[in-house]
């Protein structure tokens, strides 16, 4: 075991292997940070170039170009509202007001550090279990992601703020838009107006597009300046501060981890769930005094960030295992793994461990070579934000349109975008929750989908399982939480 | 005036949520549990929404006229409908450049609208908005069509 | 002697110009055309998935036997029919082209389902990309070792199937209606075949089916027992599994089995927008041809699982037209059922 972990990190370093690898890394970045492409095209664009590889340098040059993409992503999804690629949209919700603090800086450092160590963390989780994979993977069925899913949408109600009831107003929105489409049960055409576009349902990305970019472009305009308010301007913050944010809130920082961990391990929940779901817990956790979630708190970048890069980690697993992708990317990950000569499974575990290490440590030094690459940049990068709103908007504007067309090459993104641009500008003038309805939208259909799976496979008394009952012993407490911490912190004032 | 805003959206909300349900009705038994569940507290949540609205604007409203009987009339709400009336400015250059590009494409729609809106939103000088509208088509030319091989 | 043979060969080239010229002519023609041109190819599917890759795997190819610059172009939407209506609608020049899933496809246009603009008999088919013999499997801790035992089973059997309109649910559809077996019990709603895999590797649900090639792997592991090929014949790497037509079946399940297994056999296609002048289909019907039957891609192909088996997209055509013609009403009717 030790030898294949040293032989898996030589290979790493061999030439040309390690070669490939940076050249992935700066092509995944530069990938991520263009909006509107996410992981499964950075990764379908690359694919030709590696059948000619050896197994190694293939290895290193996919999963070097994949694992950067999402920390390039959560540049851009900062700096301007705009997700990079799908899992960045979480970051948007505290990432963009941290910018208009003046505080860009300071996100981008905390959003690269909580990646390139969560996918360190996941890494190693993933090293550690690979000989006892198979049982944990086959634990989680429908019931589990149904009671997964549940718990989010139980964190929807710690996102309201100060107004609970329209809180709670845009999580039903955002559920009930996710339901538009046609459903996989009996195959009913929901809400579509006999559009074909609107039968695979509402996606996520151009729809952050809206609520976030398009509406922030748009308030930036009415009120002028820059997108760091002017005020600020002295303190721009340097992305060391953010380093240093995520080991003050090393806590919050392992949990969402263990979360990315477990998301990414079980196939079958979606890349977008894992940060969500880290995003909910952390807004479940604020504490007395700190800045509220989605009013720019650095908590809520550094959550989604480290749940997202620990899952990757995560997902390697299931598609070693089984030879069954985690997620989209690991789907083509897997094509190009068996023209190369690795046939993921058994044998991969067993004959060619030294292999599966090499793909460990491509995912744990990638991480952390991205993140410094960014790191240089960050700096520089967050000057964007003092610039003239008037000229920098135009340009934003476009490059959403750019990104929510790239989802399904369809006018009807461009569309989704601007509708819900225009809920999302209306919601931020009013109060309403942003990242509740986000939350909404992206649990919906997991929640109806395994809800009717496990009551057919299952019956009703599919709750019982144990891992599900102790979900719904963790969703209970979450909801007897809120009710009770107001209540004590009236009780110790108080006291005081 | 940010209270007919309030009111409006808080009507509009109640109409999306309203169709969601009556739609929603007539689905078959088993696609329509979901949607329902969800559909009809979120109807009754948004009827309660509008009415907090209207009271708010009642309360605000009789708050107002005893300010304005204070400070100077016209002021604030003039400033205001300034602001609206940007609002709506604003939005029709966005749903224009949508326009454009469905009946243009990226490639022309795109430095249009970056050299209109910097020159005449901006009003900034015709160097300055060239140069941007040019570079930024440049940019995306060489990013989509050159580097990724693919057409917008 | 040697004089002589030269004459022949002379008189003999002469003649081959001038007969043969009618057809070479108009094919240069098309060369000349596509040389140096884009070619969007329309891939109605998103990024990452495995008619995505086809056709990202056959472009290097077909721009060195065309002369072209291939555009791959996603337009994913309604299991794939935004994308072939977009290539119906296009501009019929030649410089649209088009994959598309035929076990969809052709259903949904003998269902008459909603938003079908476009008329699968009229395209122009370049060529077939592959069939897809489809495998029905069970799990590895399953108590069914075969397909008798399956149809002669007392009580319900639960079976995992991704959404109404997936090929998995077709499969199963189309074994409940030829052996006609009541018992057969389909849980749809899972989000993909591996999904639904995963189900019953996890032992919740007692089996499933899809294609052969996204089975073979998880069958050598120990993950799946193969019990029953749906092909008309054996299939490579699952000789030992009995076909469907192995097993009585009644006249009506005949026709239905038949209907089905003709579409089958052109899982995957490619096509042209109909009205294009003919030498251009001509010629890149050529172009596939050289690049399906590349021994290099042909060979990569197989390594990942992604098999490649190119036929002329005339006989396409024929096989397109004859599942409209065979299909039995029960079977049409169930479609209409599904595609509503």
């Amino acid at each position: 075991m030790l030898e294949a972990l040293w032989d898996g990190l030589v290979l790493v370093f061999s030439w040309p292997a390690i070669g490939y690898m940076t050249v992935g890394v700066f092509f995944g970045l530069f990938m991520g940070f263009t909006p509107g492409i996410g992981g499964p095209v950075t990764l379908a664009l690359v694919l030709p170039f590696s059948f000619s590889l050896d197994e190694v340098s293939a290895v290193a040059f996919l999963l070097g170009t994949h694992s950067v993409v999402v920390t390039g992503g959560s540049v851009s999804a900062i700096l301007f509202g705009v997700p990079g690629a799908g899992p960045n949209a979480a970051t948007i919700i505290d990432g963009f007001p941290l910018a208009q603090k003046g505080e860009a800086g300071r996100a981008i450092g905390a959003a690269l550090a909580a990646s390139a160590l969560g996918g360190v963390f996941g890494t190693v989780v993933l090293a550690c279990i690979i000989p006892v994979l198979r049982p944990i993977v086959l634990v989680f069925g429908p019931p589990e992601f149904f009671m997964l899913a549940i718990l989010g949408v139980v964190f929807l109600a710690t996102l309201s703020g100060d107004e609970p009831l329209k809180g709670v107003i845009a999580g039903l929105l955002g559920l009930m838009i996710s339901l538009i489409g046609e459903e996989l049960i009996v195959g009913t055409k929901r809400y579509t107006f006999d559009t074909v576009y609107l039968w695979d349902g509402i996606k996520l990305v151009p729809s952050v597009i809206g609520l976030f970019a398009v509406a922030e472009m748009v308030d930036l305009l009415v009120r002028g300046g820059s997108i760091a308010k002017p005020e600020k301007k002295a303190v721009l913050t340097g992305p060391w501060t953010g380093v240093m944010d995520v080991f003050k809130h090393w806590g919050l920082f392992v949990r969402s981890c263990i979360l990315g961990v477990i998301i990414g391990i079980i196939p079958g929940l979606g890349g977008d769930v894992a940060c969500f779901l880290a995003y909910g817990q952390a807004a479940q956790t604020v504490k007395k005094g700190e800045t509220e979630y989605g009013k720019g708190n650095i908590g809520g970048v550094i959550a989604p960030e480290a749940a997202n890069n620990a899952k990757e980690g995560g997902a390697l697993v299931p598609t070693i295992a089984f030879g069954i992708p985690g997620s989209g990317s690991m789907a083509i990950l897997l094509g190009a793994l068996l023209i190369v000569g690795i046939t993921p499974g058994a044998a991969l575990l067993d004959e060619k461990l030294d292999i599966t290490f090499a793909m460990v440590w491509t995912l744990a030094i990638a991480n952390i070579g991205g993140a410094a690459i960014m790191m240089l940049l960050a700096k520089r990068l967050s000057k964007i934000t003092l610039l003239e709103g008037s000229i920098l908007a135009p340009i934003i504007l476009s490059v959403c349109f750019i990104g929510a067309y790239m989802t399904t090459n369809s006018m009807g993104d461009i569309i989704v975008a601007i509708v819900l641009g225009v809920i999302g500008f209306m919601m931020k003038r009013l109060n309403f929750s942003r990242a509740a309805l986000l939350l909404g939208l992206v649990l919906g259909r997991i929640v109806e989908q395994n809800l009717f799976l496990s009551i057919r496979i299952f019956g009703a008394g599919f709750i019982y399982r144990p891992i599900a009952m102790g979900l719904v012993v963790i969703a209970v407490m979450v909801i007897a939480w809120s009710f009770l911490k107001p209540m004590l912190q009236r009780r110790n004032e108080k006291a005081a | 005036m940010k209270k007919a805003e309030e009111i409006g959206f808080a009507a509009f909300l109640v109409i999306v949520f309203a169709l969601f349900v009556i739609l929603g009705w007539g689905y078959a038994k088993r696609p329509r549990i979901v949607p329902l569940t969800l559909s009809i507290p979120g109807l009754a949540l948004s009827v309660l929404n509008f009415g907090n609205s209207i009271v708010k604007a009642k309360r605000a409203g009789t708050d107002q006229k005893t300010k304005r009987a204070e400070t100077s009339p016209g002021g604030p709400q003039a400033a205001l409908s300034t602001e609206n009336r940007k609002i709506l400015v604003i939005w029709t250059w966005i749903i224009a450049l949508a326009v454009g590009i469905n009946f243009l494409g990226f490639m022309i729609a795109l430095p249009i609208f970056l050299l209109a809106f910097i020159k005449f939103f901006a009003k900034r000088t015709w160097k300055l908005s060239t140069l941007i509208a040019a570079s930024f088509t440049l940019a995306v030319y060489l990013v989509f069509y050159v580097g990724l091989k693919t057409t917008l | 002697m040697k004089r002589l043979g030269m004459y022949l060969v002379c008189i003999i080239m002469t003649a081959g110009i001038i007969f043969g010229s009618q057809l070479p002519a108009l094919s240069q023609d098309a060369a000349a055309f596509y040389k140096g041109k884009t070619v969007t190819f329309i891939v109605p599917y998103s990024p990452g998935g495995g008619y995505d890759f086809y056709a990202r795997f056959m472009a290097p190819h077909l721009e060195k036997y065309t002369g072209c610059t291939i555009v791959i172009k996603n337009k994913p939407g309604g299991g794939g029919v935004v994308g072939a209506n977009v290539v119906y609608r296009a501009k019929p020049d030649g410089r649209t082209i088009g994959i598309l899933n035929m076990t969809g496809a052709i259903p949904a246009q003998i269902a008459d389902a909603k938003g079908i603009d476009f008329d699968l008999k009229k395209f122009n088919w370049l060529a077939r990309l592959n069939d897809e013999p489809q495998v029905f499997v069970v799990g590895a801790k399953s108590k069914f070792n075969s397909w008798n035992e399956i149809l002669n089973a007392k009580e319900t059997i639960k079976l995992s199937s991704t959404g109404t309109v997936g090929s998995t649910y077709l499969d199963l559809l189309v074994l409940k209606l030829v052996f006609d077996l009541k018992h057969f019990d389909i849980v749809t709603g899972f989000s993909g075949t591996s999904d639904a895999d995963l189900s019953v590797i996890r032992g919740e649900l007692e089996g499933t089916a899809s294609s052969v090639s996204s089975k073979i792997k998880k069958i050598e592991e120990g993950n799946f027992k193969p019990l029953l090929v749906i092909a008309d014949e054996k299939v490579k790497g699952l000789e030992n599994v009995p076909i469907i037509y192995d097993f009585p079946m009644s006249t009506e399940g005949k026709k239905i089995a038949d209907t089905y297994i003709g579409m089958m056999n052109v899982a995957r296609a490619m096509m042209m927008t109909p009205g294009a002048p003919a030498d251009r289909v001509a010629f890149m019907r050529e172009a596939f041809k050289k690049t399906l039957t590349d021994p290099d891609l042909v060979q990569k192909a197989e390594k990942m699982d992604r098999p490649v088996a190119w036929m002329d997209g005339e006989k396409v055509l024929k096989f397109i037209e004859r599942s409209f013609t065979e299909a039995p009403p029960l079977f049409v009717n169930e479609l209409k059922q599904i595609m509503k």
